[in-house]
Order: C-alpha cells, then structure tokens, then sequence
C-alpha cells in the first residue's frame, strides 16, 4: 500500500512540476499579490500602528530653522521623533503648514518660548488664539491619526514642561528657596485634550503589512490548490485513467492519498516560500524592517492543519463537479469569496462587527486567525489549537462531502 | 447492474463463460453495456450479483489483478509525461521488471519517440501505447475495450495486427467493439450484447452468421 502510495505521489508532483499554469497559479500569483498588496497597503498599516505618521513642522523662524535642541521647538522635534514620527521642518513665511496630502502639519506660536513660560506661570490660563499650537491636516487623514498626532504633541509639550520643571526644582533646592519650591507646579495639559483613552482604545494589536498579508495571501494561494487537484481528478477521470488504476494491484486508498499528499506538500512549499518572501524579500524592497516572532512547531502546526483544509476542499469541489470547466469555475469563484470573507482582501479588523461574524464560515478566515495567533500575538498553543481544530472540522467534513459525491469514472 | 441515477439496468441476467486461451468478442451497439460489463470485470464497478470467477479467482483477487490487463476506450495515459514516463510509471506500479518496458516499447513500435510526450503523438501512436501499458505485466487476460475508435485505418489494421500476434502467447483476451467486421477477423468466440443483456454467444461463425442482419438492423444510424 505504502509502494502505491509513494508511486502516485511522485507521479501526481511530477505531473504538477510540468503543469506551468498551475505553477503560476499556485507560486507565482500569491507572491506576486504578497510583494504588490504589501507595497501598495504598507502606508495604511503604518498608519493604523501610528508608526511613521510625516508631520511637517512649521517652525517660528521664517528660516524654517528650528533653533537650538535646547529650545522648545527643537525639543518638540526630538520629542515627536521619539514617538515615532517622521517629522519635517518647514518655513512659517507665508505658510500655515500646507494641506498636506495624507499627513499632518503642526502650527507653533510665533514665540513657542513664551507659550511654555505662560504655560507653566498658570495651570488655569486661557491661552490667547496666538499662543496656541495648531494641527492642520488632510481632511482625508484617519480621525483616529489626527486625535493620535494630537495627543503626541501634547505628550511632548508635557514631556518639555516637566523636564522644565525639574531643572527649576533642582536650582531652588540648591539653593534653598523653599517657599518658591512650594509653589512650583507642573500644567497639567491632559486637561485640554483628553486623548489618553483614545490611544487605549484600539487595545488590541493590529498587525504589520508582513503579519497581516504574508498569512492572509499565502492561504489564498493555498487555497487555490482547489484548481489543480480538480483538473487532475477530472483527468483522471475522463481519460479513464482511474479506470486503468482500478484495475491494478494497488488499494483504492492508496491511488487517492498519494495524490493527495503531493497537493499536501505543494500546499506546504507554497506557504514557505510566501513566508520566506514575506519575512526577508519585502524588507529588502521596502527598506523597512518587519520583524516575526513565532514558534516554528505552532508555525508548522497550523501550516498542516491549514494545508489539510485547502486539500480536502479542492477534493470536494473535483468530486462535486461534472467537469473541468465546472471546477475551475466555482473553484476559482469559491476560493475568491471564502477569501475576501476571510479577510484576506479586507483585513479582518477593518469589517463591521456583522461581516466579522459572517467571516467564522470561511476556513481561510480561521487560518489567518490561527496564523496571526502565532506570529503576531505569540498566542499559548492552547489558543491555537482550538483554531487547528477548527481548521481540521473543516478538512473533515469536505473529506466526509467528498467521499459520499467521489467518482472514479464519469459513468 | 444499475448507475446511480439511473432508471434502467446497465446489465440484466447476464450469464456468461468464456474459455481460457479464446479471443473473445463482445459485440454490441453503443450504449449496449459492453464498458460496463468490461468495468465489472475489471473490478471498478459493483453489481448486485457478484459471482465472477476469473482465472480461478474472485474479481478482488490480487492474483487475478496481477494477471489482468486492461485498456480502456478513452487514451488513459498522462499527456504531459513521455512516453516512457508513462510506461515506467505504470510499470512501477504493476512492479514488472524495466525490461518488459523495453519489450512494450518495441512492440508498440514506439522506441523512437520515448522520450516524447504523448500529447505530441498521433492518435494512431497513442492507440498503441494505450494498449502497450495493458501489456506491460504479460497478463493472462487481456481485456480491450473499443480499442481502434477514432483511428484512421492504417493504424486500426496496425493495431488488430499486432493483437493477432498475442495469439501465440496463449492469453485469453476479451475484445469489446461495434465494429461487427473486427470481430470476424479476430475473434473466435463472440457475445452479443444489447440494452445490458446477452441476445446470443458461441463460437464466431454460427453467432455471426445467425446474427449479421439482426445485428445491422441493431446499429443503424450509430455513428461508427
């Protein structure tokens, strides 16, 4: 049984290795979509992690001179940079900052100097519509962005405020000056913009381009095995050439798993070699690091389980189907809603909560769960595994369709 | 026997014995039940009466599928693979030894084009590799089925040839066709089959000769 087996697996990859269309279709589009899609959406992400949001700073000079780091301005550079931002001084001659296209500009006060020092004079002062720092931004900016750039720079001015304050605290105790000591207060600008829950909000953690495509477009690639196994099981079947198999010394069993294994297998090189794509080809194009922590036994485990679905159901929809065209028809057009169900054309934390509950029907949407699990949340196996379990219903009940619709000829 | 779905039985009260070392002739219209008989024998199909006895042994029998060959009507051979792709695989899995690919190759007259694939063959060319891979375990019973369909007549009379020329090695073989005029020149027992039951069976000259004109009659209008 095992020689069989082991026979038809090498027949069915050899068969596959000189398939070029199904090459294509199997390695060539799920890396092409990972490296474009990944380009394409990196800013997006980014700008949903809050990394690398441009801001232009008008500054006070009609220079677009910041002055020293020891100023305000140049301690608000330094402070924003810290945070994250990529941030850009630009001249306040006749500028309010521009409208720039999906960034952000912030607008300082002619005299940042004198808005600290009436900042940190009174805790209560209104500040005159002069002495305020102004955000302007495209209007097609994320609000969520737009309130994260916001309490930013409030972040900052307070960091400036404090560090302020503590220089000023260690000059009075030098030199003694304990009444002054006891008046001497920290603003507290979190009372003007109150952003600290909002950054909070998200709460979860949204994934990189790397950790939300790589799994996302690999399993629909995976997937897409649908198309070969259905050509080869209707060739198989229309040429008669199960016919001739059935009537050799080899279990009925064997014929099919070793077939299946091969698409196990393409199944599994696929996904490695979209993850080694995605991991250290798009870095090197992007020029931007996305690192993936994982643990390569959890990795592997939903890879199978993964693997498993997306074979069975390609064995369900060539056992369902009466022809070539008919599989490779509702084949394609399956795979394509299972994927954008399953998030991978919209990730999952952009749907509404009713198109997320509706996701649970798509294998590729508990793939991409259990595969986020492991390289993004660093999930306990216990977490995944329900998911692999899940993965694993599913490749049992397409077996479970397939073996009862299964035919070995066309009669 | 009756296909899913179907609403009439393939094959009905089919008794039949065919002598071991005869060229049997299964002689029937399309649509007579021939491939399905064909397919029961071969074990691909399940009936509700099961009491083949092939070569002494029961149609599940290893022994017996060892020393089964069997084409099919369809070109059951992998396209993209060669020609001796084909046949090693086939081979591998009837575990004969490389030799008896050499020895199929050579009788298929095909050495030339081993390395070909065999989609780029004629179809004359894969009428014969196609019955070639049947040959590949020197079976005891070999069973055709419509072998020469859709070939011009060169290759047709190239292949009927070369299965006259297995006379010589004492296997049985079952050849199913339409074609009455295949029958004569090759067979010398003959079954006739229609609508999945048996009209007549006996040696060649008296079934035929009892059953030329009914059997015309039978066929008009087929396409051949």
């Amino acid at each position: 049984m095992i020689r069989g087996t082991a026979l038809m697996f090498v027949n069915e990859l050899r068969l596959l290795v000189k398939d070029r269309q199904a090459l294509a279709l199997l390695f060539v589009m799920p890396l092409a979509l990972i490296i474009f899609l990944t380009l394409a959406l990196r800013d997006v992400y980014l700008d949903k992690l809050g990394r690398n949001i441009p801001i232009r700073l008008v500054g006070p000079s009609d220079t677009g001179e910041c002055g020293e780091p020891a100023k305000v301005c140049g301690r608000l550079v330094t402070e924003l940079k810290r945070l994250g931002h990529d941030v850009k001084i630009v001249a306040s001659t006749g500028s309010n900052g521009g409208s720039p296209r999906g960034g952000i500009a912030v607008v300082l006060p002619a005299d940042p100097e004198e808005l600290v020092n009436v900042l940190r004079r009174s805790a209560e002062v209104s500040l005159p519509s002069t002495a305020r720092i102004r955000l302007v931004y495209d209007p097609a900016l994320d609000h969520s962005v737009r309130a994260m750039v916001q309490g930013h720079v409030l972040l900052a001015m307070q960091t400036i405020l404090i560090e302020l304050a503590r220089g000023e605290v260690k000059e009075l105790v030098d030199r003694g000056d304990i009444p002054r000591l006891s008046r001497s207060v920290i603003p507290q600008l979190t009372r003007f913009e109150d952003l600290v829950t909002e950054e909070a909000a998200g709460g979860f953690i949204l994934p990189n381009p790397v950790q939300q495509g790589v799994p996302a477009w690999a399993l629909f690639g995976m997937f897409f095995i649908v198309i070969p196994i259905a050509a080869s099981q209707i060739r198989d079947r229309e040429t008669g050439i199960f016919r001739r198999l059935l009537s050799f010394p080899v279990p009925r069993s064997s014929l099919l798993a070793g077939k299946l294994l091969a698409y196990l297998l393409i199944n599994i090189v696929q996904f490695l070699l979209m993850f080694e794509a995605g991991t250290r080809l798009l870095p090197l194009i992007t020029g931007s690091p996305m690192p993936i922590q994982f643990r390569a036994t959890s990795l592997a485990a939903v890879t199978l389980a993964s693997a498993a679905a997306a074979t069975s159901y390609g064995l369900m929809v060539s056992s369902l189907a009466r022809t070539a065209e008919q599989s490779s028809a509702f084949g394609s057009l399956s795979v394509v809603i299972l994927a954008v169900l399953g998030g991978v054309m919209v990730p999952m934390f952009v749907m509404p909560p009713f198109m997320q509950a509706i996701a649970q029907v798509s294998p590729i949407y508990w793939g991409i769960e259990a595969y986020q699990d492991v390289i993004l949340r660093q999930a306990a196996f216990p977490v995944i595994a329900g998911k692999i379990a899940i993965l694993l219903a599913f490749a049992a009940i397409f077996s479970l369709i397939s073996i009862l619709r299964f035919r070995w000829s066309e009669a | 026997m009756r296909y899913r779905g179907a609403s009439r039985n393939a094959l009905e009260g089919l008794s039949l014995e065919i002598r071991s070392g005869s060229f049997f002739g299964l002689l029937g219209p399309n649509g007579a039940g021939k491939t399905t008989l064909i397919s029961f024998l071969c074990g691909q199909i399940e009936g509700s009466c099961d009491e083949a006895r092939i070569l002494g042994c029961s149609r599940h029998d290893g022994y017996y599928r060892n020393r089964l060959g069997y084409a099919p009507q369809e070109i059951a051979l992998y396209p993209s693979l060669s020609v001796l792709e084909n046949l090693n695989f086939f081979s591998r899995l009837l575990r004969t030894p490389c030799s008896e690919t050499e020895r199929v190759l050579e009788w298929t007259g095909l050495s030339a084009r081993a390395g070909d694939r065999v989609a780029t063959l004629s179809g004359g060319m894969k009428r014969r590799l196609n019955l070639g891979v049947a040959l590949l375990n020197r079976p005891a019973l070999l069973v055709l089925d419509e072998p020469t369909v859709g070939i011009d007549p060169e290759s047709r009379q190239f292949i009927l040839d070369k299965i006259k020329s297995l006379r010589t090695d004492g296997l049985t073989l079952i050849y199913s066709t339409h074609y009455f005029e295949e029958v004569r020149a090759l067979c010398d027992e003959v079954g006739i089959l229609h609508e999945g039951r048996l009209l007549d069976c006996g040696p060649r000259e008296t079934v035929l000769g009892k059953n030329e004109e009914r059997y015309f009659e039978l066929t008009k209008g087929m396409p051949s």
